[in-house]
């Protein structure tokens, strides 16, 4: 495998997930992210990139494994798991913007429930946020008055506002009209130039190649293929992500 | 109702115009419920003098019917009226004695007077004087027992000497009865043909059970041995009454005999006058006259007196009869030449209500007003505390009821259907009279009232579990994602209930939040049941003391109205003012 260089932040060792039911939607999945590292896991729906995305921040309970952050295994009994997790920002899919808060207040909820900053800092921090995202012209709307794309951007300014060592990002695009997804995207890129760390489950394989460091390629709750996006994704080395990839970029 | 939908804004004018005409016409309705073109009435409620040009002291009186009356005085002055004593016609029978008293059935009439003077008016023929052979004594009392017909009445008259004469022939002959007296008889009355009583000086009360054919001596009180009696009334079956000088007031007990008169109780009047005579209306109602123009009465038998004065203009105010006809009608004649007349049951506008005239619009409302009022603050706070209470219990049983907590789901579960599953009405009648009894003590000790209390709690429990049950209805219309993303950023559970869920759930659930607070307030008329002022009970009382059941209860009614459709407009004003914008739920 090729060399990566830089510390381990995220680091998951044979993580499994049964839901109830049996259905077994991740097997034996371990992978690691370094610091300023952006890890893109890329597999067709139905594969477990969001559950294992999920089992990070514990939204989703891992049956088996560990995940460690940093040094510390956070999966484990006598961890706060809301101090880990204000440590670990989301974007989902859908949004999941605060609907009766404004933009701005939706930004500074956390920082003055979680971080218990004042209400003049968290408002500071949430229009430094806001700008970094392009987003200062709709501080004062209403979630349900914005765009898909901007609604995305002030859930990525969210999460940002945080300070999280890691960010998680959940399809992002998946929801937005095409024409609304280049701008999700520049954001995203400007965060992973300013070297924050991202975990990105995306079906952008433009923006993987770009952008990521790290490829992960899962199918069936398994990881297939993993490797610097000019190799994994040009080269692939396994029939399955040939044909992934072929579906796709059709 | 207030349910939201977006179609509602448009015809929301249309709407307030609606319920703006529902209105108008409930007070129209209002309105004409009371009778219309009621003449303003001057009625001089209580005693009514009866002016006259009699000057000379009227004794005693009679009544035919209501309106007509036969009234004696000194110098064998009888008058007659036929017209509540507007004008009295002097009748000459013959004599000048002192006439004390006088007994009239239809047309037939007995007047006794001084100096055993008895005179007679049979059907259609003059005044005879029928005055028993031997008599010495000053003719008291006199009372006609039974009228079999016009040769055949049965009359008793007593004296000052102790005397008791008997005709069984409309006084052909008399036949002195021995009751062993010489003190002063005074008072007559007969409840039947047979049971009868005579009242006199120095405690003597003698009880006949033959139609006055014999009289026994009863027991009285020691205390009231030496005292004068002065007045009978034995108008019921169950109870007597007599009084005598200086406040005396006695009043027949149930002993071992049950037959009336045999037992006797000095009932306490508060009074030093001399009382002379005594009438009553029912077993309860009761009024006395004496000296000082003194008239007392009792609603209570005995047990509270109201005293009116009455003053004549002459200073002369000794009151000798009291002859009431009715509740309503009734008769008082005195010293003076004194009639008074009342068609109000003797009670003036001051201290009663039940005389006043609810037909009057303004008199109604001067009545029923103050106590919807006070009925419906009662109900106000009652309604505001268990909504308070219902919505605090509401959030915590819907956050219990969707916890992942198996214990907090039974226990929210087991809340919501219990309160859902028996009526209120148990369960204010459970929360009341049930808690006491297993030593709930709800008044905080003795720091609230209970039913106060209890009306609360009882509401306020059974809202909560319909609050509950909405409340939860909205957090699970919540897409799961926000309780995720409140999650991702940090948030606790309950942190994320209440900055993220919550907010959202209460804005979507208002309208029907509005619909269980309107609920609310109409189940807390069930709270009259504590004994709890609150309109219902105000309604009732209303009606008790006016008889004025549909206006009444139109206006109960229409304070309802009023607070659930402020209610309504207020909940309705909420939901605008929270809308969210761009937030589907919430309305556009």
């Amino acid at each position: 495998m090729t060399e990566r260089k830089g510390n381990t932040l995220l680091s998951i060792k044979n993580l499994e997930k049964t839901y109830q039911g049996g259905v077994l939607a991740v097997k034996d999945v371990s992978f690691e992210v370094k610091e300023k590292e952006v890890v893109v896991i890329i597999g067709a729906s139905g594969s477990g990139k969001s559950t294992v995305l999920r089992c990070v921040n514990q939204l989703i309970e891992p049956s088996n494994g560990q995940i460690y952050l940093g040094e510390r295994q956070i999966n484990q009994d006598g961890v706060d798991i809301n101090e880990v997790r204000s440590d670990i920002g989301m974007v989902f899919q859908s949004f999941e913007l605060f609907m009766h808060l404004t933009v701005i207040e939706n930004i500074m909820l956390g920082l003055k429930k979680v971080r218990l900053f004042s209400n003049e800092k968290a408002y500071e921090i949430a229009r430094e946020t806001l700008e970094k995202v392009d987003m200062m012209d709709k501080v004062d709307v209403f979630p349900g008055q914005l765009s898909g794309g901007q609604k995305q951007r002030v859930a990525i300014a969210r999460a940002l506002a945080m300070s999280p060592k890691l960010m998680l990002f959940d399809e992002p695009t998946s929801a937005l009209d095409p024409e609304l997804i280049g701008s999700v995207l520049q954001s995203m890129k400007k965060l992973a130039n300013e070297g924050m760390t991202m975990l990105v489950v995306t079906h952008e394989i433009g923006f993987a190649k770009e952008v990521g460091d790290w490829i992960i390629y899962m199918d069936d709750g398994e990881i297939i293929e993993e490797g610097k996006p000019d190799l994994i994704l040009v080269n692939p080395k396994t029939d399955r992500l040939k044909k992934f990839l072929g579906k796709i970029l059709r | 109702m207030v349910f939201h939908s977006k179609y509602s804004e448009g015809i929301f004018d249309n709407k307030s115009r609606f319920y703006g005409r529902m209105i108008l016409l409930c007070f129209v309705l209002l309105l004409g419920s009371f009778s219309l073109g009621v003449v303003a009435q001057t009625e001089n409620y209580g005693w009514e003098k009866r002016e006259n040009n009699v000057n000379l002291n009227l004794n005693s009186g009679a009544l035919v019917d209501n309106q007509t009356l036969l009234i004696v005085g000194d110098d064998g002055k009888v008058m007659f009226s036929g017209n509540s004593g507007y004008n009295l016609t002097e009748v000459n029978i013959g004599t000048d004695e002192n006439l004390n008293d006088v007994d009239c059935l239809d047309t037939v009439c007995f007047v006794g007077g001084e100096n055993g003077v008895i005179f007679r008016h049979l059907d259609s023929s003059n005044w005879e004087d029928i005055s028993p052979d031997g008599a010495n004594g000053d003719i008291n009392s006199i009372e006609i027992i039974e009228a079999i017909n016009q040769n055949a009445i049965i009359v008793v008259a007593v004296t000052n000497l102790g005397e008791i004469y008997l005709t069984s022939d409309s006084g052909e002959t008399w036949e002195e009865i021995n009751s062993g007296l010489e003190t002063s008889l005074n008072d007559i009355d007969f409840f039947n043909q047979t049971m009868g009583l005579i009242v006199g000086d120095g405690g003597v009360i003698l009880g006949s059970l033959d139609g006055g054919a014999s009289w026994g001596l009863r027991d009285v009180p020691l205390e009231v041995e030496e005292r004068d009696i002065n007045g009978v009334v034995f108008d019921s079956a169950v109870r007597a009454y007599v009084v005598g000088d200086e406040g005396l007031f006695l009043r027949s007990a149930i002993g071992d005999n049950p037959i009336i008169g045999f037992v006797w109780e000095i009932w306490d009047t508060e009074s030093l006058i001399d009382f002379n005579s005594i009438d009553s209306s029912s077993v309860n109602r009761v009024w006395l006259v004496g000296g000082n123009g003194s008239i007392l009465m009792t609603k209570d038998g005995g047990n509270s007196f109201t005293t009116q004065v009455y003053n004549t203009s002459q200073g002369i105010n000794k009151l000798n009869k009291v002859m009431i006809f009715n509740t309503d009608i009734g008769y008082i004649i005195g010293d003076g030449s004194t009639l008074l007349y009342s068609n109000s049951g003797g009670e003036g506008e001051s201290n009663s209500i039940s005389v006043k005239n609810y037909d009057d619009p303004i008199v109604y409302l001067e009545m029923a007003f103050p106590i919807l009022l006070e009925g419906f603050f009662g109900m106000l706070k009652i309604i505001f505390f268990s909504m308070i209470l219902g919505f605090v219990l509401g959030i915590s049983f819907a956050i219990c009821k969707t916890s992942s907590v198996t214990f907090l789901k039974i226990f929210g579960t087991a809340y919501t259907d219990f309160f859902r599953n028996t009526p209120l009405l148990v369960q204010i009648l459970l929360i009341h009279f049930g808690l006491v009894e297993v030593g709930v003590d709800l008044t905080f000790g003795g720091n609230i009232e209970r039913a106060v209390m209890s009306s609360i709690l009882s509401l306020g429990v059974n809202s909560g579990a319909y609050q509950a049950e909405i409340i939860r209805s909205g957090i699970l219309a919540i897409p799961s994602g926000q309780m995720e993303a409140g999650r991702s950023i940090g948030l606790s559970y309950i942190d994320t209930m209440r900055y993220v869920i919550l907010p959202q759930a209460i804005r979507i659930v208002i309208p029907p939040l509005g619909n269980e607070f309107v609920n609310l307030t109409l189940n807390s008329s069930l709270a009259s049941l504590t004994g709890l002022f609150e309109l219902v009970r105000g309604g009732r009382i209303i009606v008790a003391a006016t008889f004025r059941v549909f206006q009444t209860w139109v206006f109960v009614a229409l304070f309802y109205f009023v607070v659930t459709f402020s209610l309504t407009n207020l909940l309705r004003y909420a939901e605008n003012k929270t809308k969210i914008p761009g937030l589907g739920l919430g309305g556009e």
